[in-house]
């Protein structure tokens, strides 16, 4: 049976969790000596949900993020949205109010995705 | 002189370099680096830039920089004949800059491709920049290293200054590359 995914958040990686319901949250920052074994567990995690959930929500509140993980981060959005309906797909995108890098990407995986990504702003 | 030597000459040189230009040397790194030591290295920075009074934008674009060249060097930098992949770096404050330069060991024949990436983004300006690493993020291709080839793009990005490179020929088969990234004070 399928777990629920938990990730403790460290220095250069982030909180991940996983619900089989239908949502994750990456909190922190990311830049992982090796991100491709990093985002492994989560790609093989999002794999493995069912394609016939109610919704899937995706909520990213990053801070340092390495440019390899941001491409993960964008190929978690695109598997997101092979698996599931694009209307079932719900990205919410939250970066500090004055952090315009991390917005401005939450901006450019809403051009390049076809979900519609919420952009949040968040004080800290 | 073997390359250890070479490299210990050049980093000695490297050091020099802030010197005569008056400016801060405030972080420094000589040897191996590992995902703790950039952990380590990047606090610090952070922490410093903070106490001196940087702007916030300024530490984040020099936080991503300093992140981007020191995975750089794990992902792409070669190694000594007795298999140690030297590398060094510094960090300093000028006048009106913040300047960080990476150095590391490479094979004499994979200079060219590194060198012509460089200028290729040397030649663009920042939209120009920007599309080359939309592109490149779009083709989603990831080494086994985890490397996405966005690292020079991003430090391009962040830099908003030209991309400055050196290559030193060490011997036959390796060479030393510095590259160099300016971020001015805002």
């Amino acid at each position: 049976m399928m777990e629920n995914l938990h990730i403790e958040e460290t220095k250069c990686t982030p909180f991940i969790n996983g619900d089989v319901n239908g949502a994750l949250t990456i909190k922190g920052n990311c830049f992982p000596e090796n991100s491709l074994t990093f985002f492994e567990t989560i790609n093989n995690w999002m794999d493995a949900l069912p394609s016939d959930l109610s919704s899937f929500v995706m909520d990213c509140e990053l801070n340092y993020i390495a440019s390899s993980s941001v491409m993960h981060i964008f190929k978690l959005m695109q598997k997101a949205e092979e698996h599931f309906p694009v209307d079932k797909i719900e990205i919410k995108w939250k970066f500090e109010v004055d952090d315009e890098d991390i917005e401005k990407l939450g901006e450019e995986f809403n051009n390049l995705t076809k979900s519609e990504i919420e952009l949040i702003p968040v004080e800290v | 002189m073997n390359v250890l030597e070479s490299c210990k000459e050049k980093y000695k040189d490297s050091q020099q370099f802030f010197e005569d230009k008056d400016a801060t040397l405030f972080l420094t790194h000589f040897g191996e680096l590992d995902s703790e030591k950039i952990t380590n290295l990047s606090s610090k920075s952070e922490e410093h830039l903070i106490e001196i009074g940087a702007a916030k934008r300024t530490v984040r674009n020099i936080f991503n920089i300093l992140i981007e060249g020191l995975q750089n060097i794990i992902n792409h930098g070669d190694t000594s004949p007795n298999g140690k992949q030297l590398s060094f770096f510094n960090m300093g404050e000028f006048n009106n800059q913040y300047l960080v330069s990476f150095s590391n060991l490479i094979l004499n024949h994979k200079t060219n491709s590194i060198v012509e990436a460089i200028n290729r983004l040397n030649n663009e300006d920042q939209a120009g920049v920007k599309q080359i690493y939309l592109k490149t993020l779009t083709n989603g291709e990831i080494s086994e290293k985890g490397g996405a080839g966005l690292g020079i793009i991003t430090m391009a990005m962040k830099s908003k200054n030209e991309i400055k490179y050196q290559v030193t020929k060490i011997n036959h088969e390796l060479s030393l590359i510095t590259i160099e990234a300016k971020i001015d004070k805002i």
